[in-house]
């Protein structure tokens, strides 16, 4: 998108679980990103990633699970962003000229989950090096071993160039007490269910209180008080002085869901990532904490990523839609053209078997069989068994993320080689 | 499918509740003494007909879920009829109801833990015949049992070789077809379906959904179809009921119902839907404030504390009038004659009681009062229902006392012809709930009369009813002169709850103190009324 900023930029994103019966692909290459002031919708069946998402971006993938490629640049600079880019080029480039025996090398060594740091654990035979099948485009793992090559030849006065090659901006790069002092202030989450998101034995003050001091450094009583009531009224809480002493118990859902609300824009967030904020609720609170929502985010001018499995949450509220299908983005759009145009099976079936109120018919149409198993790896589309539509390159090849009109992605081999015309 | 609109005056319902009460009683305390009761189902008559869905939609803790199960009997009802077939199943014992559970079934919400996690499939769809008998047919029992478990697993969509797995075995959308073939085994008339697509995702729910039509065209079932989701209510059903804190507020057929539909929060629940159309994007201010407590339930429409069109007459209470004064003393300036003058508020049902600094203040802050409400009753219905302002005699009330009653049995009551039926022994406290209601209904009956707007509450304290009375010292002799000779006409028409009560008195208790009460017009429950197409509505709005 010309002339927008881009605040979360998201390429090629992979966590994985590494479980005792084999790996789970949770996640398998995400591109997308959510420019400043604008609200992006995640939409997915259950175990699509949809939530894995959101817990990738803030580093929070729980047990065996990793991240295992892919960056999350999170406020990149301008200029960093263009170096950084340029420098991509160069890489890509780089890998093309060396010849297939470099090739193999340097993908054993180097693209080992991606780090670009060298493979320490198995060193591999020569026999099965020669077995490497490289692929075109420089794998993520290569062009990171590429770039910090390149920066230690770079002066230390080119911080820009320092900061790109080594990916600064990166989330995955942050240590551990950096990512802390970035979660729950530049990116804070609104959890699904709000009954077990807030601790039972503080009061509301305690909890609100405890994130304002540890990110604002504010520890004055007083002031906190004042702070306290300040954005509980921002969340529209009609007694905020009675509603701060209370307990959690004591709070209806909807009250509850407003205190989660309070909580995560109490430092004034850059991203809010809302996980199915209104799942728990009932649909008169739900309309109740959607318009809030919209609200918010046109005063404060955070973006917002909401992930909800309800296409009508997404159509009421975000500007930009992107449906998940286990554990890749399908289809990405704005969200009028999405629900006017939905070029993917997947989408389409999706909305077609939606109840629509006031739109009653005899049959809803199905989309056949369930979500497959993220156990086994996918060689091509993984919605190849469900689809109507599927010939026999879907079940073979992995299909290319084309943008068909403006703005309007999709990865599906009906559309591959379709390119809208006004389209770079 | 046929739209049964107009059902109601051709067949019969195949189950139908008159009534229908379930109350939960909340307890306190070492030696838990009920403090009051969770009104979950509070009057509800429903029908459902032979071979139609009707579909329950409200929001949680609305009670539909515990309608479904006290049709069942899963729950035991507190108050009402169920009556199944043409025969009352409120009361037989639970040994009976077993052999009407194989004619109506339940498939609950949540596949995950309804399914027993260490049984096969086969032996979950094949449970209700180890209770109930193999099913009918000629040939070794256990050949049929096993040709009809396949007949079952083949019509909800899933193969024979499913039956040896275990429940952990199947995804979400899977254990559901389970549900319901455990629910059809024994081929039932009647199937409660409890949220049975909540926990299921948009594509597979589809499936689902559609399974369920099928099967209810094919075999003639009934269905009494619970869900939050009105978009899948309105797919699923022939007919809609809707359901807010423990009663039906709307009916109709889903076609009436949806182009047509009455009751405010019907219209609130429609809006608030989001719909999955960006076009039809719009601002959904929905309803106001959360649904109130079960418990203490609001007085006259169970909405009208969060309706936007409500008016005088649909039940303002005392507590909706101290919550809109507390809100007018924090606005204003400290100074003013709410927060200078008055020490506290409470209410009492359709009561609300100011309580005063000093005795000399009454007229200035009564006058202040009732400019205020006479300015803004246009604007405002709570303040258009109020009746009258006066000075109450807090150490001051009415007392009727009551004694216990003895009155001749009914001759159903007894299997001996010859001999007398016992007489009914009533006692004097049950005896003073009911000469409460009665006075109740009196005075109400009649607004003309001198004491209406006097009376504040009428109450059952033990064997006594307490009358609060509004006004000075007079107005409680007028109270006790009105309610002496009303008792004496009762009496000499031989109303036996009258015969039983011993004396009209004025009480005094210690200190005198005094207080300013407002009386807010007391207002009945809605009804139902039929405003035409079969479509039922409990709202003032449609009084005929």
């Amino acid at each position: 998108m010309p002339g927008r900023k881009p605040l979360l930029e998201i390429v090629g994103l992979r966590t994985q679980f590494f479980l005792h019966e084999g790996v789970v692909t949770a996640l398998d290459g995400i591109d997308f990103t959510v420019y400043e002031k604008e609200s992006v919708g995640i939409v997915g069946e259950t175990g699509c990633g949809k939530s894995m998402t959101a817990f990738s971006i803030l580093r929070l993938v729980p047990g065996p699970g990793k991240i295992t490629a892919g960056n999350i640049f999170f406020m990149e600079p301008q200029d960093v962003r263009q170096r950084r880019m340029q420098l991509e080029i160069e890489a890509q480039e780089w890998y093309r000229r060396s010849s297939l025996v470099e090739k193999k090398k340097l993908v054993a060594l180097y693209d080992y989950r991606d780090t670009g740091r060298k493979k320490k654990a198995k060193k591999l035979t020569p026999a099965q090096i020669d077995k490497i099948v490289p692929p075109d485009r420089v794998p993520t793992g290569v062009t990171r071993y590429y770039l910090a090559q390149n920066a230690k030849t770079m002066p230390a006065s080119d911080k820009v160039g320092r900061a790109a090659a080594l990916f600064s901006f990166d989330l995955l790069t942050r240590t551990d007490d950096q990512m802390r002092s970035i979660r729950g202030k530049s990116i804070s989450m609104i959890f699904q269910d709000p009954a077990t998101a807030l601790d039972p034995v503080f009061t509301v003050a305690y909890q609100l209180g405890e994130v304002i001091s540890l990110h604002q450094g504010i520890y004055d009583r007083a002031v906190l008080d004042k702070k306290i009531e300040e954005v509980l009224k921002l969340v529209r809480i009609a007694a905020p002085v009675n509603v701060m002493k209370q307990y959690p118990h004591e709070l209806s859902g909807g009250m509850k869901q407003r205190v989660m609300i309070a909580l995560a824009l109490s430092c004034s967030p850059s991203l809010l990532i809302a996980d199915e904020p209104t799942t728990a609720l009932d649909v008169t609170i739900q309309a109740q904490i959607l318009n809030l929502l919209r609200d918010l985010m046109r005063t404060t001018g955070s973006s917002m990523m909401l992930i909800t499995h309800n296409l009508g949450v997404v159509a009421e509220v975000c500007d930009r839609i992107c449906v998940m299908y286990a554990g890749r983005i399908v289809e990405e759009a704005e969200t009028f053209e999405l629900f006017a145009n939905p070029r993917h099976p997947y989408t389409a079936g999706l909305l077609a078997a939606f109840p629509k109120l006031g739109e009653r018919k005899d049959e809803l149409s199905v989309i056949r069989g369930t979500v497959p198993n993220l156990m086994r790896p996918f060689q091509g589309c993984a919605f190849v068994e469900r689809c109507e539509k599927a010939t026999e390159v879907c079940g073979e090849d992995m299909p290319r993320r084309v943008e068909i009109s403006p703005g309007h992605f999709v990865s599906c081999h009906l559309w591959t080689g379709k390119e809208g015309p006004n389209v770079r | 499918m046929s739209v049964s609109g107009d059902r109601a005056n051709g067949s019969q319902p195949i189950v139908q509740t008159i009534g229908l009460e379930k109350l939960f009683p909340v307890k306190k305390g070492v030696f838990s003494t009920v403090v009051g009761h969770v009104h979950a189902v509070d009057g509800v008559d429903l029908s459902v007909f032979r071979g139609e869905t009707l579909g329950l939609v409200g929001e949680s803790g609305c009670g539909k879920t515990t309608v479904g199960r006290t049709i069942l009997r899963l729950a035991e009802p507190t108050g009402g009829r169920i009556i199944f077939q043409g025969k009352d199943i409120t009361e037989i014992p639970q040994s009976a109801v077993r052999g009407f559970r194989k004619r109506m079934q339940i498939v609950f919400q949540d596949p995950y833990s309804s399914l027993d996690p260490r049984m096969t499939v086969e032996r979950i769809i094949g449970e209700g015949f180890a209770i109930h008998g193999p099913p009918k047919g000629i040939g070794d029992s256990k050949f049929i049992k096993r040709e009809k478990i396949h007949e079952l697993i083949e019509q909800v969509g899933l193969s024979h070789d499913h039956l040896s797995r275990l429940p952990h075995e199947f995804s979400g959308g899977q254990k559901q077809r389970i549900a319901l073939a455990r629910a059809l085994a024994l081929d039932p008339d009647f199937i409660v379906l409890d949220e049975p697509t909540s926990a299921l995702d948009v594509s597979v729910q589809a499936q689902a959904l559609n399974l369920l039509k099928r099967l209810q065209s094919k075999l003639g079932l009934s269905f009494l179809f619970i869900s939050h989701d009105l978009s899948v209510i309105e797919h699923m059903s022939d007919r809609i009921a809707v359901m807010y804190l423990g009663k039906i507020v709307e009916l109709a057929p889903t076609r009436e119902f949806m182009g047509n539909p009455l009751h405010p929060y019907t219209k609130a629940l429609i809006s608030s839907i989001p719909i999955p159309d960006p076009l039809k994007r719009k601002d959904r201010r929905g309803i106001e404030g959360e649904v109130p407590s079960p418990i203490d339930p609001p007085k006259g429409c169970r909405f009208h504390p969060r309706c936007s069109v409500a008016f005088d007459k649909c039940g303002w209470e005392g507590r909706d009038l101290v919550a809109h004064l507390l809100e007018v003393a924090k606005i204003t300036n400290p100074t003013h004659i709410l927060s200078n003058h008055v020490v506290g508020l409470r209410s009492d049902g359709f009561a609300a009681y100011v309580d005063l600094r000093s005795g000399e203040d009454v007229d200035l802050v009564k006058r202040w009062l009732g400019a205020y409400f006479a300015e803004r009753k246009k604007e405002s219905s709570l303040l258009d229902a109020v009746v009258a302002i006066d000075m109450f005699l807090v150490d001051r009330e009415v007392v009727v006392s009551c004694d216990k009653l003895s009155l001749p049995g009914t001759a159903a009551g007894s299997a001996d012809k010859g001999k007398k039926p016992p007489r009914r022994k009533i006692s004097a406290r049950k005896v003073a709930q009911e000469a409460a209601m009665l006075m109740e209904r009196v005075l109400d009956v009649d607004p003309a009369s001198r004491v209406h707007n006097m009376i504040l509450s009428i109450k059952p304290r033990g064997r006594h009813v307490v009358f609060k009375v509004l006004g000075p010292e007079a107005n409680l002799d007028k109270a006790v002169a009105e309610l002496e000779t009303r008792l004496k006409f009762m009496k000499e028409q031989k109303n036996p709850i009258a015969l039983a009560v011993r004396r009209v008195a004025i009480k005094r208790t210690k200190g005198p103190k005094l207080e300013l009460a407002v009386k807010l017009g007391a207002v009945e429950e809605p009804q139902m009324d039929d405003v035409g197409n079969g479509h039922f509505v409990a709202c003032r709005l449609y009084d005929k």
